[in-house]
């Protein structure tokens, strides 16, 4: 430190300021003590905090000049150094005192910076709880949707499990429907074939029955055929008798040429003509004959009645001859009461002479008068 | 010396111990002017050394209160990150 250099210096300086008593009063300790001291009054921290101590050096340093002005070197020296030790405690108890405000304001704002921190504690222990909440919410959301998607799957597999027995059930059901249905077809078929076998055996016996029908047409058309044939040969052999058709039936007229005059015997052309038709109802034996006899108005009732009599008797006696039954034979004896022609002429009255057979139809049935 | 003279300032505490024995021996020997001029050099030297324990104390206390504040500041700052 300074201290020690200035003793020595000082006491150099007492030696010259000795010397030249004359030249103003000059000492360097002295000069370094005010400069230290004028240095130290330019501080305002020295000014303000430690003013007594300053003070006290200022003090020392008048005394210092006014040792110098009675020219006592050895005083100046040793004030000079006192001055300047004063100057440097001012110095150090204005720090002092600077260290001492500094440390006062210091723990106000270090217990309020301390508040700071507990509260900046507390609202990081708040926002660590809040993130910590927050982080919670968010896992517990995670835990939700994780959740969910899970229920999902679970109901996306219940689904798929659904669809799948359900497609087993159709297609056990369509089994079931296809066995059903080929137990369906089976006895369809059964019955189509019982339908079948029922209708060849129909197609047989129709096919029997028409070759039945068939002979039996073949028959009836072969009976039709002789039928006409009949038919035709009785039809020429009436036409043979001269039948001619009337509302009573077929009727065949004997003139009066085929019998003796006025009398009842037939001639041979009567005969002949009796013989046609008793060969006609020996063809056909269901047949008969109903004889009537008549004649013109000449001549008296007593004479007319018998002879038409005699004349139908005379038809049916020769017809019996033929080997024709008496049954299938009528006659009658109608006299004049049936003339077909005019009484007034010779050829009317020839007309009106006649014997008329009528011959019943197939079942016998005649027509009377 | 309480004030701790010795450990803050060394040399000026040293000065003021030489100081003080040689006023002593000066005392010793006779030579009163002498072992007033040490005597008083000796004070000032050792009211400098306290004044300087005192002062580097302060300095140092406040030093620390720095060192707290900055700590606390930087604890909230870590915080209110």
């Amino acid at each position: 430190m300074k201290t020690n250099r200035y003793l020595p210096l000082s006491l150099i300086a007492a030696g010259i300021l000795a010397g030249c008593s004359t030249v103003p009063p000059k000492n360097t300790a002295l000069d370094e003590a005010r400069g230290l001291y004028s240095s130290a009054q330019t501080n305002p921290q020295v000014v303000n905090l430690a003013p007594v101590e300053l003070q006290r050096a200022g003090d020392t340093l008048k005394k210092a000049d006014a040792a110098l002005a009675q020219g006592d070197d050895v005083a100046v020296n040793q004030l000079a150094y006192i001055t300047t030790q004063q100057v440097a405690i001012a110095q150090e108890t204005a720090k002092r005192k600077a260290a001492e405000q500094s440390i006062a304001n210091a723990t106000t704002q270090r217990d309020q910076v301390r508040l700071a921190a507990r509260t900046a504690e507390a609202d990081a222990a708040r926002r660590q709880a809040t993130i910590a909440q927050q982080s919670a919410q968010a896992q517990a959301e995670r835990d939700r949707a994780l959740i969910a998607s899970r229920q999902a799957q679970l109901d996306e597999a219940r689904r798929q499990a659904e669809i799948a027995q359900k497609t087993a059930d159709e297609q056990a059901a369509a089994l079931a429907a296809a066995s059903a249905q080929a137990q369906r077809d089976e006895a369809l078929i059964a019955a189509r074939l019982a339908e079948a076998e029922t209708a060849r055996q129909q197609a047989v016996a129709a096919q029997q029955a028409a070759d039945q029908q068939a002979a039996a047409l073949e028959a009836a058309r072969a009976q039709a055929e002789r039928d006409q044939a009949l038919i035709a040969q009785q039809e020429q052999q009436l036409k043979e008798l001269d039948a001619r058709q009337t509302p009573r039936g077929m009727v065949i007229t004997l003139g009066d040429v085929l019998f003796a005059v006025n009398k009842a015997e037939l001639s041979a052309g009567g005969v002949r003509n009796v013989q046609k038709l008793a060969d006609f109802l020996n063809q056909y034996p269901q047949r008969k004959v109903l004889i009537e006899g008549h004649t013109d108005s000449t001549g008296s009732r007593s004479i007319n009645q018998p002879l038409s009599e005699q004349r139908a008797d005379a038809v049916r006696s020769a017809l019996a001859g033929m080997g024709i039954a008496g049954d299938r034979i009528e006659t009658r004896g109608y006299a004049e009461a049936y003339p077909v022609a005019s009484n007034n002429t010779a050829a009317g009255r020839q007309m009106n002479r006649r014997v008329e057979i009528i011959l019943s139809d197939d079942q016998g049935k005649l027509v009377p008068r | 010396m309480s004030a701790g003279g010795n450990q803050y300032a060394p040399v000026e505490f040293r000065s003021a111990s030489e100081k003080l024995e040689a006023a002593e021996r000066a005392m010793a020997a006779n030579d009163y002017e002498l072992a007033l001029r040490l005597a008083e050099q000796a004070e000032v030297d050792a009211r400098l050394s306290a004044e300087m324990a005192r002062s580097a104390k302060a300095q140092k206390a406040a030093d620390a209160l720095q060192d707290d504040i900055r700590v606390l500041r930087q604890e909230i700052e870590r915080l209110s990150k």
